[in-house]
């Protein structure tokens, strides 16, 4: 009796959950990051592992700790490349979304993501027949020079992202801010009121541009990644600002001026 | 000689010639020494520090958080907004009501899927 509640109690809040997933776009992201989310723990074991044995060379230095290192080693950066391109595979799902929104950007940044898919993949290739501890110092030195650009693809991707998702709350909002206009409940002196809309629109173009302009960022300066994600979340929440604002308009209109 | 007469002065007890008093330490409400009997007063007491211990825990789960008393924003006066009485769901016509409900539903979704943090500069 019990396990039967249990049971109706599971699918029922099963069926909550996957009617949240209501785009495929989203229903695949899901699965990807789970994926990517696996990845991650099975990375952060065997960094410990390395990390363990290593320790343990520097412990007592003899042949064998040496090649376990060795073998450590290899693993940990194996599994460190599959938790990334497991990463960017979601990620460049995950851009399916809001692709509508700027499908050549958008393309853009997905062949760059998948390119480094690719690049991870033939790197593990590599990785599996390194068996010296040399050769495996000088693939993490190229490792290093190659993550400034896989950082800046992927920053670049997630504010394309968001750049796209806030294009479409503007084009519901207009959509809407039409819709009230031409309502017939709607009394017509709320005409001037829609005038500061256009406005605000303008506005949230010229944040969402901003921030997309300061992922052109040059990389080549230095040898560590120059963060701009941050300075684009300032343009991407000012963008989000005007967008509540003209919100918050409209339902003043549609209150006030509704027969 | 002199030393005999003193030898008693600083030890009364120790007079022979008063009968000394056995102090028996024993109480009249001993405590009783059979094992089951203390294995349950130590049960007993565990109970009453472990229903202390919940008390206290439900106490401090339910207790309100202290009040803020930092100053709120004195709103800017903006003029380009309509000024209309209140704008809650319930005064807008249900026309509109799904398309506003969308609109700030996206409007409140955070679009962070940050990448993972490594050490790149780490070399095995």
């Amino acid at each position: 009796m019990l396990l039967c509640f249990l049971i109706i109690l599971f699918t029922s809040f099963t069926r909550q959950v996957l009617a949240q997933e209501a785009t495929p776009a989203a229903g695949l992201f899901e699965t990807y990051k789970t994926d990517y989310l696996f990845q991650q723990k099975i990375y952060q074991e065997d960094y410990l592992d390395y990390f363990r044995k290593k320790q343990i060379h520097t412990q007592y230095g003899t042949l064998i700790t040496q090649k376990d290192k060795n073998e450590a080693t290899i693993k940990f950066l194996i599994t460190r490349n599959t938790m990334l391109k497991a990463y960017l595979l979601a990620l460049r799902v995950k851009l399916d979304q809001y692709e509508a929104q700027n499908p050549t950007d958008t393309e853009i940044a997905q062949i760059g993501l998948s390119k480094l898919e690719e690049w991870l993949v033939e790197q593990n290739t590599i990785l599996s027949s390194i068996n010296n501890e040399s050769d495996t110092s000088e693939w993490a030195e190229t490792f290093k020079n190659k993550y400034t650009d896989i950082q800046q693809q992927i920053y670049t991707s997630l504010v394309q992202n968001e750049a796209n998702q806030k294009t479409l709350v503007l084009k519901d909002i207009k959509k809407l801010a039409d819709d009230i206009k031409n309502s017939p409940k709607i009394k017509p002196e709320s005409q001037q009121w829609f005038s500061s809309l256009p406005t605000k629109s303008d506005l949230v173009i010229s944040a969402l541009n901003d921030a997309l302009k300061k992922t052109q960022k040059s990389q080549y300066s230095g040898s560590n990644f120059q963060d701009f994600y941050s300075e684009t979340k300032i343009d991407l929440n000012k963008a989000n600002g005007y967008l509540a604002e003209m919100v918050s308009n409209l339902k003043s209109i549609v209150v006030k001026f509704s027969n | 000689m002199r030393d005999n007469l003193l030898q008693n002065i600083d030890v009364p007890q120790d007079n022979p010639t008063v009968p000394t008093v056995n102090v028996s330490a024993d109480t009249k409400n001993k405590l009783p020494k059979n094992p089951k009997i203390i294995a349950l007063m130590i049960m007993i007491l565990l109970i009453v520090i472990l229903s202390i211990t919940a008390l206290i825990v439900s106490a401090a789960k339910t207790r309100r958080p202290p009040v803020k008393t930092t100053p709120t924003p004195t709103p800017v006066p903006n003029a380009e907004l309509v000024e209309a009485p209140t704008s809650s769901a319930s005064q807008i016509p249900k026309e509109f009501q799904i398309q506003f409900n969308e609109i700030e539903k996206e409007l409140l979704k955070t679009e962070n899927f940050l990448p993972p943090q490594i050490d790149s500069a780490l070399l095995p």
